[in-house]
Formats: structure tokens, C-alpha cells, sequence
């Protein structure tokens, strides 16, 4: 008798035993098997959004990937590689500072599938501490931020603003979503704050290899709302499926390709994106007049204006050749860009860029570089209805938008002299 | 004999202080010089027609040179000289005509400046003060020097270069 006990309840464990054998492999390829579909999923969309993202070079290093699921969802987070240093803010920065803020920043990859439809979504998932001390963001998981003070804002696929939680020990205070303008209108007092988006490249064109060059790519204003729904601890998540242009995102307060500005100058007439054809040394500020001269039809080239410009200017002791090394060298005294500009431009009054756009009318800006004291000169060639300005950089020789805030020294040139 | 020591002890003391004085004035003043921030700046080759090099930070070429100037792909020359810092990097193509590149003390040598002179603060005409460290690069072609006097009341060596007609 005690042998067949004994004999069933081995039989029993090892039938039990069998049973969470099978089940937990089950499991197993269950996971393995969302995983590689999420995985497919983030590959297609991003082959379809290709050239018309805003986020460039976040890449996603799967082998960090981390699965969970609750009732509804299976969510896998993944760590990105950001090789572009991208990272945002709270607030506009002096790029000086960028190396501090950027460490308050940290983009996350995260995939969600709705266990009863199939559904995939997915965003950049950002998280942007308050201040520096004793964080690790790594440590801060979707809907699971801990006692975390600061913001978790997701991002569409395509670099679209998706929505945001402000977060104080943990809990959310407040939920804020992007406000998209109509026309340039005034920011009401429904907006609350603004999230530029900065990377820094080092090595790259702008820099040398000791050194970065931090710019604005992206960023718009939000509207907040206090947090409606009491929140059990987990935190918000985001909406749509996250993929942007392509699915119900919202579409991003920077227009994806700075190239096409909503608003623009005759197109036939402007520089061609991406061209070889860059300044040469510091002379921003004549390669801009080059390209605004030839956009009222003028063939007068870099050398032309340089030449010129320092026949008349030069010291009486000194060659038109060493002035003309010297401007290239050093760039154009801020003094001196109102004289330069009016010995080879009609200019007339600047009320706005918007203005000045409409009138067919292109505008010569001033942008902030790395270094306060220097400025760099571009050519305003457009804006957008989220009011972003259109300019081409002489520098990059590409396109690029910025706030309007961001220019200064503003000219509006109605023809060539 | 305890005065003594006690004298000797604040020898000692003034000793070290004027020690400490002076170890924190010097490198105050030296900084003030060198301070030079030359990954601002852009770098310039001068290239003779033989393909030799020499990098510089203030070129001294004659006008019709100056046009010649060409931009180069900065990220491959900051591989190739990590150890050089700039904005970018210019090169001039010399004229065959051109032999030798002079620094600034084979110019003043070719001028016979005298060493007693040679502390002075070196004036290029046209161009602004130039930093110690520029003057320790400077590059000139040979033929691009006019002449080079001392301003004594000035405490000054002044180079001028040839205008081009």
C-alpha cells in the first residue's frame, strides 16, 4: 500500500512537474515570439518613415531590451544608442551648457502590444530629471518612474511631441500636450512651457574633433493640464501609435524636413539644399549676400563682395589682399554689417520675417553660435504655420528652422544694387 | 643665541612667503599671456610647389595669393593632427615661383635685426596685435616681406609687406 502512495504521488510530481515544464517554454516562445514582432514592427515603420524623422541616430540596442506585461499589454523597453548626443530640456539653454543638461536627459525605446487586438504601438519614451543628483535614469521604466521628480514626454517615431507627465516624488502633477499653431499667432496664456529638443554633434562638419557644436533641431509648445485622474503610482503613458505622420500622432511643432518651409520664397531661386558650395573660413555673412544676390538674379560671387568690401574699407598702409584675409579670417565687425549690407542691397524696414516672406522679400538673420560674442549670419528663406523660421546655413550649406527669437540684426533686402 | 634662532626662523618665514608670492604671481601672468584660444582660430597650410608643408596661423602671402586660398575638409585634417585645434583649415597653393617659406626669425635675420631689438612687440602692418603664440607660427613666402624697421620710441619691430600693383 505505501508503495502505491508512493508511486502515485511520484507520478503526481512528475506529471505537475512536466506540466510547468511545458507551460513556462510555452511562455517562453510566446515572448520570444512578440518580442521578434515588436522588433519587425519598429523596423518597418522606421523604413517608411526614413528621411522625414526628426530624431536621428537613435538606434535601439535590442540586446538590452527588457519584457513585461500586465493584463492588457506586453511592453518591451530597450536602451537607445544616441549617437548624436540628442537630448532635451524644460526650457531654452545657452548651448554652453548643453554637456550639463544633456545628462539630465534620457531617450528610451518602448513597444507595446495589446494582447486582444494585436495592436503594436510604440514612442521614444524621454525622461528629463529636475537636477542631477543621486539619479540614475536608467532606473525609470514606463509607468514605473518611482520616486522620481521631473518629466516623462514621449515622442513619436517621426520626432513628434506625442504628450508629457510632469512627475514630483512619483506622483503626476501634471499631463501637458503640444499646442500646434494655425498661423503665427502670439502664445496664449494655455501654454505653459516650451521643450526644445538639442543634439550635439562632436567631430562633425562644425567642429573639430576636441570640440561639439550643440544646435537646436526641434521643440514646440505645450499646453498644460493638472493631472484629472488620481494616479495610482504608475504614471502616463502615451497616445496613438506612436509612429507619428504615419499613424494618429500628433504632426510635430518643427516641420520634419526644414528644406520645405510651409511658407517660402520663390524655391527655383534659393540655394540647393545640401550643397558643396559652403563658406570658406568665417565668411558667413558674404556667402549669404552671394546667395542673395544671385536670388535677385546678380552674379556677384564671395570674391566680388569680399574684394569690394575691403577696397573700400581697408587702412590706407594696408593691401585689399590682407583686408580681404582678414574679413574671410576674423568675419565682419558687427558694426560694420550695416554699411557692407547697404553697398550691395536695397533694403527696407523689417516689421516681421513674416512680412518680409510674403513680400517676396528674402531677410538676412543673426543666429547665437557656441560662442556668445560671435554671431553667424544666415538667410531667412521661409517660416512655418508652427511659427517656425525657415533659413538656409551657409555653414552646413543646408536648411535649417529655428524660433523666431532666436535671430537677431534682422534685413530685409528688396534687390540687388 | 635664541634671538639668533628666532631671527633665523623669521627669515625662513619671509623667505617662504616671498616664495609663495611670487609662485602665485607667475603663473597669473604667464596665463595672461599665452591665453590664446587657437581651436577658434582657422589653421592655414602653406604648400609649395614641391608639395612640402607648413602649418600656420597667420599666413603671409602676397595679394594675388590670398585669392588662391582653398578650403579643405577639416574632420580628415584634425585626424591626421589631433594635436591641432581650429574652425577649419585653409591651404594655399604656392606659386612655383615661391621656394622657401621664412618664420619670423628668418625674417628678421634676412633683415639684419639686431638681438637687442628682438624683445620688442612685433607690429605686421594691416594686420591687428598679433598673439605670441601666431607669432610663434607665423609663416611668410619669401618674396612677400617689404621691409622691417624698429620703432624705438615704440619699442616696436614693424613688418611690412609688398602691395601687389
Amino acid at each position: 500500500m505505501p508503495i502505491k502512495v508512493f508511486t502515485f504521488c511520484l507520478l503526481c510530481c512528475f506529471l505537475i512537474i512536466h506540466a510547468c515544464k511545458k507551460d513556462r517554454s510555452e511562455n517562453s516562445n510566446a515572448a520570444h515570439q512578440s518580442v521578434t514582432e515588436l522588433k519587425s514592427w519598429f523596423i518597418s515603420t522606421k523604413t517608411q518613415l526614413a528621411g522625414n524623422e526628426l530624431l536621428i541616430g537613435l538606434n535601439p540596442i535590442w540586446e538590452t531590451g527588457v519584457l513585461k506585461e500586465n493584463k492588457k499589454e506586453i511592453i518591451y523597453e530597450v536602451s537607445l544608442e544616441n549617437a548624436n548626443n540628442i537630448f532635451t530640456t524644460r526650457k531654452d539653454i545657452d548651448v554652453k551648457q548643453a554637456a550639463d543638461y544633456s545628462k539630465l536627459s534620457l531617450f528610451k525605446l518602448v513597444l507595446i502590444k495589446n494582447k486582444s487586438t494585436d495592436s503594436i504601438r510604440s514612442a521614444y519614451m524621454n525622461i528629463v530629471a529636475e537636477n542631477a543628483y543621486n539619479i540614475n535614469l536608467n532606473n525609470i521604466h514606463y509607468q514605473d518612474v518611482a520616486n522620481f521628480t521631473g518629466v516623462v514626454q514621449y515622442y513619436n517615431l517621426d520626432g513628434s511631441s506625442n504628450t508629457g507627465w510632469h512627475y514630483i516624488n512619483g506622483k503626476i502633477d501634471v499631463n501637458f500636450t503640444p499646442v500646434i499653431y494655425d498661423d503665427l499667432k502670439p502664445i496664449t496664456e494655455a501654454v505653459c512651457g516650451s521643450a526644445p529638443v538639442y543634439q550635439t554633434i562632436c567631430g562633425g562638419p562644425n567642429s573639430d574633433t576636441h570640440s561639439c557644436y550643440t544646435t537646436q533641431i526641434g521643440g514646440g509648445y505645450y499646453q498644460c493640464n493638472k493631472s484629472l485622474q488620481p494616479d495610482d503610482g504608475g504614471g502616463g503613458g502615451f497616445s496613438g501609435d506612436g509612429s507619428g505622420g504615419l499613424g494618429v500622432g500628433r504632426r510635430p511643432p518643427i516641420v520634419d524636413d526644414p528644406s520645405k518651409a510651409e511658407h517660402q520664397l520663390k524655391k527655383d531661386k534659393l540655394p540647393p539644399n545640401n550643397t558643396t558650395d559652403k563658406q570658406v573660413l568665417n565668411t558667413c555673412v558674404f556667402k549669404t549676400m552671394e546667395w542673395i544676390n544671385k536670388y535677385f538674379g546678380g552674379n556677384k560671387d564671395i570674391n566680388i563682395i569680399v574684394n569690394k568690401y575691403a577696397e573700400a574699407t581697408k587702412s590706407q598702409d594696408q593691401s585689399t589682399g590682407t583686408k580681404s584675409f582678414l574679413l574671410m579670417t576674423d568675419g565682419v565687425p558687427g558694426n560694420e554689417l550695416d554699411g557692407l549690407v547697404s553697398m550691395f542691397f536695397e533694403t527696407t524696414p523689417t516689421e516681421s520675417i513674416k512680412k518680409s516672406i510674403d513680400s517676396g522679400y528674402p531677410l538676412m538673420g543673426t543666429i547665437t553660435t557656441d560662442d556668445a560674442k560671435i554671431g553667424h549670419e544666415v538667410m531667412i528663406t521661409g517660416y512655418n504655420n508652427n511659427g517656425s523660421i525657415q533659413y538656409f546655413d551657409p555653414q552646413t550649406g543646408k536648411y535649417n528652422t529655428k524660433s523666431p527669437a532666436e535671430f537677431s540684426s534682422l534685413k530685409t533686402i528688396k534687390g540687388n544694387k | 643665541m635664541k634671538t639668533k634662532s628666532k631671527n633665523i626662523i623669521s627669515l625662513k618665514y619671509l623667505i617662504l612667503i616671498l616664495v609663495s608670492i611670487s609662485t602665485l604671481v607667475t603663473p597669473i601672468s604667464s596665463k595672461a599671456q599665452t591665453v590664446d584660444d587657437l581651436s577658434k582660430k582657422p589653421v592655414f597650410i602653406m604648400r609649395l610647389s614641391d608639395g612640402s608643408e607648413k602649418i600656420t596661423r597667420i599666413p603671409l602671402v602676397s595679394d594675388s595669393q590670398y585669392k588662391m586660398m582653398i578650403q579643405l575638409n577639416r574632420d580628415s585634417f584634425f585626424l591626421k593632427h589631433p594635436e591641432i585645434k581650429g574652425t577649419s583649415v585653409a591651404v594655399f597653393p604656392l606659386k612655383s615661383t615661391v621656394k622657401k617659406l621664412l618664420s619670423l626669425n628668418d625674417i628678421l635675420n634676412n633683415f639684419k635685426i639686431e638681438n637687442r631689438y628682438r624683445k620688442f612687440d612685433i607690429k605686421i602692418i594691416g594686420f591687428p596685435k598679433l598673439t605670441k603664440t601666431e607669432l610663434e607660427t607665423l609663416c611668410a613666402t619669401e618674396n612677400s616681406i617689404q621691409s622691417v624697421s624698429i620703432d624705438k620710441e615704440k619699442e616696436a619691430i614693424i613688418i611690412k609687406m609688398i602691395l601687389d600693383k
